[in-house]
């Protein structure tokens, strides 16, 4: 009976995927493709969700000394999450571009599912790299069977050689980890960590690490997921937004252990996470180019989860998988909404923005009062990235948090960068001009930043005097043109004198995305087009952020 | 005489008399001629493979006849697992370059000269790794630089083929004469050219003469696996030498510096003493590595491309064979193998891309993925193989290479060696990449091509896939050779 099982499951989450795929590239009739996408894909999710129901214990099938796979709960879980929300955005995809998809590419994103099983359930860790590298050359192929031109070649190259250098990272890690305790059986080969001399074990971290950070798209590796997902809406975009991050994640949460022992360790690794989130945070602030909500979500969530990883407790990781590829599912499916109701969508967000919190919550005692506080403070970070960045919808080109065509007027930054013409080249040479003068310009731009707070602070004042003093002459009986006139003369002018004198530094009123954003609530302003959906989503941070603090605060530090 | 030594004496005899028949043929067809030399090689292959089972019971298969007694020296050869892989690689390399003959339109013009020439040239490399007298060797091992050099000056393209001849003979020569001096040194300092003799028992020579002696060998087998810096007859050779020669020099005579390097320092000397090249040899691996992949990343010629990217594939070699690891010999030795299937392949490509364009800087071609869709796929897999995409056969090599260096020496150096290993994919993804999926400023018109230029091709995709999936025999192959090496001690 076991046996019988072991077939079925085995034939059903690596056999049949990779045969339907094949299939596809040799059976030309379209209208076949679709039923049989979904009958896989069902296939697997029911595979996944009747062995996490029925079986209870750790499940090992050993075909052979190589094929054999382990079942544990947390991986079933982890490939049920990434194949349900994965497979529901490559259906509706593929629902939505029924004639435009090419049946390789239907047929490799098949196979890459079969490849993805073999990654979450492989039990050592040859066959695991083995079926990564392998779907990295099927993402690949993928991007390249699009369209077949040489301008697809280039951006598959792009992917294939970004996912190579991970895979590269994760050789380092897995060759060290055999030879340090000669085995490549995973479980054995992590729970003989202790014997691992410290410097070897540094490098280890460091390619499992390489090979998470490319996987999950953390900044400065997200270009090939950009450039994988291309104009490409939805369809094929599960396999760059949950599949190959969900498998970072995944391997992150197997390699934490070997963190949890090392305090050294544990805190690089923290601060490899902190200084990633921001850098994340600062270049959107300061780039000129803005990139897809979700890359840059997604982005932050892996920079979050290697700071989670920190904490040395594997729970904490795979909640995180759980909850990144729940957002990312959501903000995919966000602006299709073929059957799914906004609200639930949004109910969606809020649910995994709690187990985030939870996250963070269970592992409290694992961090410093100063290591949670800089956790609060990039949250609140990415509250001001959610509030300012401008809405985005996957797949939409987008211009700059600051248009190109406002960047010449503005004075500040005009000023910063003439300065540093004139004086920076002295000082700055061989390359290092090139980031001086950055820096430069983002200097400028966050004074500008504070300037315009400033702005917004002296305008909503003024509305606030405004009214208090037409409440205060209304209350004294003098008739409402004399409260006009009044406030003409003393209200409205202070505030357009602001106006009047920023304006004159180079904004431009109603122009500026940010002036609009800061205008919005005051001055009556708020003729402005309607706020995008995505813009609804600013409440989850701040509330996040909120009931944080409160958790945090409530109990008291111990 | 025993039925296995009459299988060992024809593998070099059935060549020879294939010669021989050449020689008296006058054919009214064109392939006759690489077909009866063909059928010469595959007896000798034939023969090889029969020995497996008296290598499996005995470990060795030898013969031997006196020859200058005064000098103790003996017509001696004999079959190992040290050995053997590397007999099949050459024979097999042999018989798919003379299959490609069969569809090349250069080489069905060519007498039968030219394919006596290729036989000798085979013959010498079968030779040299069956030889087990240093003098016997020697002489192998020139014949086999005499035939290819020979086939280079005659039948090579280009006005500067006699000057690249010599400059190839120039080079190797100065290898081989390194070679030799360590051999004479050897041989004065034990008495003996017999190199049973000499690994029975590991040689005890002062470190200086040691020294001496290694470096020699090293400069000497070096040459010829075009390590840098000692690789500058390579490029040139490979380009002007007609494809089929070219597919030999590349996949199977670079690996007889390999073998080289084990049959002789590596079989005569212990683990210890040799310890202190460990790292210099890695150090070298690495360098040739990077700056043939660097080179082969430059380069605008498409066979300059895929001859640069044996400097930097054979500096893996050099790296595992440095690491003097169980892993990393074996790998070094897989990664040969591997090497020359992936080679063999690569230059088939080239040959047909150049045969049917007329065309050979990579940037005047391109769009011919819709033109040869079966020869794209083939590059493709070629050079995703050169690339080390498992399961493609070099990934198995690498692996094994990789984690003997990880072994042996610091960690940073490795880690360096698997990062350059990121500019084999680069060069890999540029040259089909370039080929096949560039879109062309001019429509390339495609000539009609045989269909036996592309077979050969085919079979080795076969070949890469199949032993990369299933390493089994190449592991078992490999791995029993080790216990002849550096004094038992890689078991």
């Amino acid at each position: 009976m076991a046996d019988i099982l072991d077939f079925l499951i085995v034939a059903g989450l690596f056999v049949i995927p990779g045969v339907v795929g094949v299939i596809f590239f040799l059976y030309k009739r379209s209208e076949s493709f679709h039923w049989l996408t979904r009958l896989t894909i069902i296939v697997v999710v029911l595979i996944l969700g009747c062995q996490l129901i029925l079986f209870k214990e750790t499940r090992n099938i050993f075909v052979n000394d190589f094929l054999n796979f382990t079942f544990t709960k947390s991986g079933m879980i982890a490939g049920l999450v990434t194949v349900l929300f994965g497979g529901l955005i490559f259906l509706i995809g593929l629902e939505k571009k029924k004639t435009s998809s090419p049946r390789w590419v239907i047929g490799t994103s098949i196979i890459s599912l079969g490849f993805a099983n073999l990654a979450f359930f492989a039990s050592n860790f040859l066959l695991r790299y083995i079926a990564l590298e392998l779907l990295g050359l099927s993402v690949s192929l993928i991007v390249l069977f699009k369209n077949f031109t040489w301008t697809e070649f280039k951006k598959a190259r792009t992917v294939f050689l970004y996912l190579k250098l991970g895979d590269l990272g994760m050789l380092i890690g897995i060759l060290l980890l055999k030879i340090q305790t000669g085995t490549l059986e995973i479980d054995k080969a992590l729970s003989i960590r202790w014997d691992i001399p410290p410097p070897v074990k540094a490098w280890i971290i460091f390619g499992f690490i390489l090979a998470v950070l490319v996987k999950m798209g953390v900044w400065p590796f997200y270009a090939w997921m950009k450039l994988g997902k291309g104009s490409e809406k939805r369809g094929v975009t599960w396999l760059f937004t949950i599949l190959m991050p969900s498998l970072g994640v995944y391997l992150l949460y197997r390699v934490t252990p070997l963190i949890a022992v090392d305090q050294l360790l544990k805190n690089l690794v923290f601060w490899l996470g902190i200084v990633l989130f921001l850098v994340v945070i600062l270049e959107e602030f300061l780039g000129d180019k803005l990139l897809e909500t979700s890359l840059v979500l997604g982005s932050l969530l892996g920079a979050l989860a290697l700071t989670l990883a920190s904490s040395g407790i594997s729970e904490v990781v795979l909640w995180s998988l759980i909850i990144a590829t729940i957002l990312r599912a959501c903000l995919e499916l966000l602006p299709d909404r073929v059957f799914w109701n906004k609200k639930i969508v949004l109910m969606l967000s809020v649910v995994s923005g709690f187990v985030c919190l939870f996250n963070f919550w269970s592992v409290r005692n694992n961090y410093s009062l100063e290591q949670l506080g800089i956790i609060f403070i990039l949250i609140l970070l990415m509250i001001i990235w959610m509030n300012y960045k401008k809405p985005s919808l996957p797949g939409v080109k987008e211009s700059g948090l600051i248009p190109e065509d406002l960047q010449g007027s503005w004075k500040v930054e005009s000023i910063a960068i003439g300065l540093y013409d004139k004086i920076g080249p002295r000082y700055f040479q061989n390359g290092l001009d090139v980031i001086a003068r950055s820096a430069t310009k983002g200097f400028g731009r966050i004074y500008w930043f504070i300037e315009i707070g400033i702005l917004d602070f002296l305008i909503r004042w003024g509305k606030n005097i405004n009214q208090k003093v037409y409440q205060v002459l209304e209350n004294r009986g003098i008739n409402e043109m004399g409260a006009m006139d009044f406030l003409m003369r003393w209200g409205d002018n202070f505030t357009l004198t602001f106006f009047r004198v920023f304006e004159k530094w180079g904004f431009i009123e109603g122009e500026n995305y940010l002036v609009r954003t800061f205008l919005q609530g005051s001055e009556g302003l708020n003729k402005l087009e309607k706020r995008d959906f995505r813009r609804n989503l600013l409440w989850i941070p701040l509330m996040l952020f909120m009931v944080i603090l409160f958790l945090v605060i409530s109990p008291g530090f111990e | 005489m025993t039925y296995d030594s009459i299988l060992l004496i024809s593998v070099l005899l059935v060549p020879l008399g294939t010669m021989f028949l050449l020689l008296l043929l006058r054919p009214k067809r064109k392939w006759i001629l690489p077909v009866v030399a063909m059928s010469g090689v595959v007896l000798a292959l034939i023969s090889v493979i029969a020995l497996i089972p008296q290598l499996q019971a005995n470990q060795s298969v030898s013969i031997g006849f006196p020859w200058i007694q005064s000098m103790g020296i003996s017509f001696l050869i004999q079959i190992d697992w040290l050995s053997f892989p590397y007999l099949v690689t050459e024979l097999a390399v042999t018989l798919v370059a003379l299959m490609f003959c069969l569809g090349d339109s250069y080489s069905l013009k060519q007498n039968k000269y030219y394919y006596i020439l290729i036989m000798l040239f085979g013959l010498g490399m079968s030779g040299t790794t069956l030889a087990d007298d240093m003098f016997l060797f020697y002489i192998f091992w020139e014949t086999m630089l005499v035939a290819s050099c020979g086939l280079i000056l005659l039948w090579g393209k280009g006005k500067r083929r006699e000057a690249i001849a010599l400059k190839y003979f120039i080079i190797t020569h100065f290898g081989s004469l390194m070679v030799l001096v360590s051999l004479l040194i050897l041989y004065s300092q034990t008495g003996s050219a017999s190199l049973a003799v000499l690994r029975a028992n590991p040689i005890g020579i002062s470190p200086e003469i040691l020294t001496l002696v290694m470096v020699l060998f090293l400069i000497g087998f070096c040459t010829k696996m075009a390590i840098f810096p000692l690789h500058l007859w390579l490029p040139d050779a490979h380009t002007v030498a007609p494809m089929p020669v070219t597919i030999m020099l590349a996949a199977a005579m670079l690996s007889m510096g390999t073998y080289g390097i084990l049959r002789f320092p590596y079989s005569f000397f212990t683990i210890e003493q040799l310890s202190a090249f460990a790292v210099p040899m890695m150090i070298a691996g690495l360098i040739s590595e990077i700056y043939g992949a660097m080179m082969a990343l430059a380069e605008r010629d498409i066979k300059r491309i895929i001859a640069y990217s044996s400097v930097s594939q054979m500096g893996y070699v050099m790296f595992g064979l440095g690491s003097m690891t169980r892993d990393g010999v074996m790998g070094a030795s897989m990664h040969v193998i591997y090497h020359a299937i992936v080679k063999a392949l690569l230059f088939m490509i080239v040959g047909i891309i150049i045969e049917t364009t007329r065309r050979r800087n990579i940037d005047e071609l391109g769009g011919l993925a819709g033109k040869m869709p079966w020869v794209t796929a083939c590059a493709v897999i070629g050079g995703l193989g050169i690339a080390g995409m498992p399961p493609l056969g070099i990934f198995n090599s690498e692996w094994m290479i990789f984690s003997g260096g990880f072994q042996a020496a610091d960690i940073g150096l490795t880690v360096v060696t698997i990062s350059g290993s990121l500019l084999s994919v680069i060069y890999a993804l540029r040259f089909f990449g370039y080929i096949f999926f560039k879109t062309s400023t001019e429509d390339i018109s495609i000539e009609k091509r045989s269909f036996w230029s592309l077979l050969p091709a085919m079979i080795l995709v076969v070949l890469l896939l199949t032993t990369g999936v299933f390493p089994g025999v190449l592991l078992d192959w490999t791995r029993r050779g080790l216990s002849l090496l550096l004094g038992n001690g890689l078991q």
